[in-house]
């Protein structure tokens, strides 16, 4: 009990220091002549996915511990649209593109969603993609958001279960964080999932089931 | 339907942010987006200020300001002090997730959370989905600013037969105007309306509190606490539970959520306030006094500053202020401080002034300051005395605090003048209350100071004074033992003096008889055994030697 604590407040800390440190670190950019940004640059990147990584971290602790998530009305297309504006300076080079309906209304966490999505997106980039295209529909009483990249999509073994994961020395983190956040997502019987595959045209597509009611 | 650009030019703006490249920032967007009347604050105090001023139709503020008021104090604020009208827009920046925000924290949330980065993108999305939604509900938002509530509620219903997509939205205003008019069973209906169609944890508190209305309080607290379960940090919930464990007489236990509720929310002024109450009620004067600091830290230039919370944080401190320890210390400075500040900023009240140095004077007397607690309750006394016909609530409070702080013969003089004013049952009571407490403290303070007079004579050799004195303070009653040897010892040494006449002697010995008597036996073991067996012996002994 008192380790958990302690685990999430040191969780808490990490991410506000990362946070300073990311402040810096623009601040850095912004006073140093531009010739010199190329090196200071990797420094912000990955400053920026430690703090992905402890944003992870913190929301499945709490997801956990807190069960703190409510459910409201919200709007795949505002949340695609959230999620890529937070992540777009890290790739700057990525061709996102928010393929879903304005109307399209959901009934979920947006957070969650927000991080699930950004979570999704930063593997796929981190994978090789050059191109994100982010799709929704509703189909049988679920909401089904859909990210699909142009990467070289997904190792049989991932799909077959036997790994979780295609980065080399990653820790299949994110793909689980993503999994805990759909299944957040409950109504009756009905249990949120997600989905992988490739697709036929080459690279990845990950499903994010919800249910829809 | 008219575009969110042509809609933001017509709406007085207030964007607040501390640090000026965000407040650009979000100015340039907006001036992007189409808004024209755009104004600038940098923090709690300056936005309230223009929000005071002016009308506003959208605020967005960050949810941070650095010191001072944070975006959520604004909002509290804005809207209970009606400042910010329904059918005003308020979007909270923050720079983390919404969920780290404390949800349900107070009675008013805003329209949306914006997350940073803010890109015009998202702002534009967001006002547009805001916007629609606030345009659709107009005619029953204007209804609510008006005060005309069953006209709001009559609307609420028609547009949820025409809009059933937003009916959500809509209860969520009228729900608390059923409640406001003791429609319960009405409240209970439409709030299931909501929770048929999806989960929402708002829905699930109103029903809780319409069946608490109504009579059935456990099922209320049942409700609430599967609430709790379900999102943990929804305040609301923790407020109305005390609410409800205080109308079953459970004031501990009421006491106990409003903690948990502080400790998760800790910057409302409200709530504060209403623990230290509850708290003082309880006799905790640590939760209470510590409760009504942060309710005078927080409501400092607010719309909640309230007088009684210094005075009660004042009187929540003095029992605490006995023990003299360095944590009690630093709070009796706090005090101290508050109570300065109370003088400063209500020089002009007198009521207030008053209040504030009776309870100056019995902080400095619990602080072991006796100069500045005799100097305030002069202070406290002189206005009294100028007041035209001074109430006997002032009176009462006045001696009160003499007994207080030790001024026992002051307090008595004026509870005998009280005694023969006009005065309510509860009134007579609590002068009584007080002299009681007078009668003991006088009597055993005043022959005591006697007494050490009667001493300080007998050592300079001034025994007939002494003598006098030693014999009022032997009047009492309740004089101690040594008082009374005193007495008998002033006579011995009188007889034993050389011009003492057969008469006096005569007459002294006899004095002693009843006083022996009033002594009594005493045990061996006794530490005045010994002084007065020898006094004993030396009255035997002059009783026997003949008059020289």
């Amino acid at each position: 009990m008192k380790f958990d604590y302690m685990v999430g407040a040191v969780i808490h800390d990490l991410k506000n220091q990362l946070s300073t440190l990311l402040a810096c670190e623009q601040e850095a950019l912004s006073q140093i002549p531009e010739r010199y940004h190329h090196v200071l640059k990797p420094v912000l990147q990955n400053t920026n996915r430690l703090q992905n990584d402890t944003l992870q971290m913190m929301t499945l602790f709490r997801m956990e511990k807190e069960r703190d998530y409510p459910l409201d009305d919200a709007w795949p297309h505002d949340t695609v649209l959230d999620a890529i504006a937070s992540i777009q300076i890290q790739f700057p080079n990525i061709k996102f593109t928010n393929d879903i309906s304005e109307e399209l209304q959901g009934f979920y966490n947006d957070d969650l969603l927000h991080m699930a999505l950004i979570t999704l997106m930063t593997n796929s980039a981190q994978a090789g993609a050059t191109a994100l295209r982010l799709t929704a529909t509703i189909d049988n009483a679920w909401l089904i958001i859909r990210v699909e990249d142009n990467g070289h999509g997904f190792d049989q073994s991932v799909l077959n279960g036997d790994t979780i994961t295609t980065k080399v020395g990653g820790s299949g983190l994110g793909l689980y964080l993503v999994g805990e956040i759909a299944r957040h997502h409950k109504f009756g019987e009905q249990v949120g999932k997600i989905s992988c595959s490739n697709l036929p045209k080459g690279g990845a597509e990950v499903s994010i089931h919800i249910p829809h009611y | 339907m008219t575009t969110a650009a042509q809609q933001l030019g017509q709406k007085q703006i207030l964007v607040i942010d501390d640090m000026v490249e965000s407040r650009s920032a979000i100015k340039r967007m907006l001036v992007q987006l189409g808004g024209e009347k755009i104004d600038t604050a940098t923090d709690g105090d300056d936005a309230m200020a223009k929000i005071q001023a002016k009308d506003y139709d959208l605020v967005i503020s960050d949810y941070n300001l650095g010191k001072g008021k944070d975006g959520q104090q604004i909002l509290e604020e804005a809207r209970y002090t009606k400042r910010l009208k329904a059918t005003s827009i308020f979007i909270m920046v923050t720079g983390e997730n919404a969920s780290d925000m404390v949800m349900g924290a107070l009675e008013y949330e805003p329209d949306a959370y914006l997350t940073k980065p803010i890109t015009p993108q998202i702002l534009a999305q967001r006002l547009k989905r805001i916007i629609n939604t606030k345009n659709i509900m107009q005619e029953m938002l204007q209804a609510i600013d008006g005060d005309r509530t069953m006209k709001a509620i009559e609307l609420g219903n028609k547009l949820i037969e025409r809009q059933p997509q937003f009916m959500p939205a809509i209860i969520r205003h009228i729900g608390p105007l059923y409640i406001l008019h003791k429609e319960y069973n009405n409240a209970i209906r439409v709030y299931s309306m909501v929770l048929n169609d999806h989960y929402r944890s708002w829905a699930r508190l109103g029903q809780a509190i319409c069946m608490h209305r109504l009579g059935d309080s456990l099922s209320a607290l049942a409700l609430l606490k599967e609430t709790l379960r379900r999102q943990p940090r929804y305040v609301q919930c923790y407020d109305w539970m005390a609410r409800i464990y205080l109308s079953m007489e459970d004031r501990q236990k009421a006491q106990q959520l409003l903690e948990q509720a502080v400790s998760i929310s800790p910057k409302a002024v409200l709530r504060q306030r209403e623990l230290g109450q509850l708290a003082m009620q309880n006799e905790d004067w640590e939760v209470a006094a510590n409760a009504f600091d942060q309710a005078v830290r927080l409501g400092r230039n607010s719309c909640h500053k309230n007088i009684d919370a210094y005075l009660n944080l004042a009187d929540c401190a003095h029992p605490l202020l006995m023990d003299d320890s360095v944590a009690h210390r630093r709070l009796g400075q706090k005090v101290q401080r508050a109570l300065a500040e109370l003088q400063t900023d209500f020089n002009n009240k007198s009521a207030i002034q008053y209040a504030g140095l009776l309870a100056e004077a019995r902080i400095c007397h619990a602080m072991k300051q006796p100069e500045k607690s005799n100097h305030a309750l002069n202070m406290a006394e002189l206005m009294f005395k100028e007041m035209e016909a001074a109430p006997v609530e002032d009176a009462l409070s006045l001696t009160s605090t003499m007994i207080q702080c030790g001024q026992h013969v002051k307090a008595n003089d004026l509870l005998r003048t009280i005694d023969g004013m006009q005065l309510t049952p509860a009134q007579r009571q609590r002068m009584e209350e007080q002299m009681s407490l007078l009668d003991e403290a006088e009597i055993r303070q005043n022959s005591d100071r006697i007494n050490a007079e009667g001493i300080g004579f007998y050592e300079r050799g001034e025994l007939e004074s002494a003598r006098q004195s030693f014999d009022m303070a032997c009047a009492y009653p309740e004089a101690g033992i040594s008082v009374i040897l005193n007495a008998i010892q002033v006579r011995v040494s009188m007889i034993k003096q050389p011009g003492c006449s057969s008469e006096q002697r005569q007459q002294l010995l006899r004095e002693c008889r009843p006083l022996f008597k009033r002594i009594g036996m005493l045990g061996e073991n006794d530490d005045r055994y010994q002084r007065l067996e020898t006094l004993k012996a030396n009255f035997t002994r002059l009783l026997q030697e003949p008059a020289t």
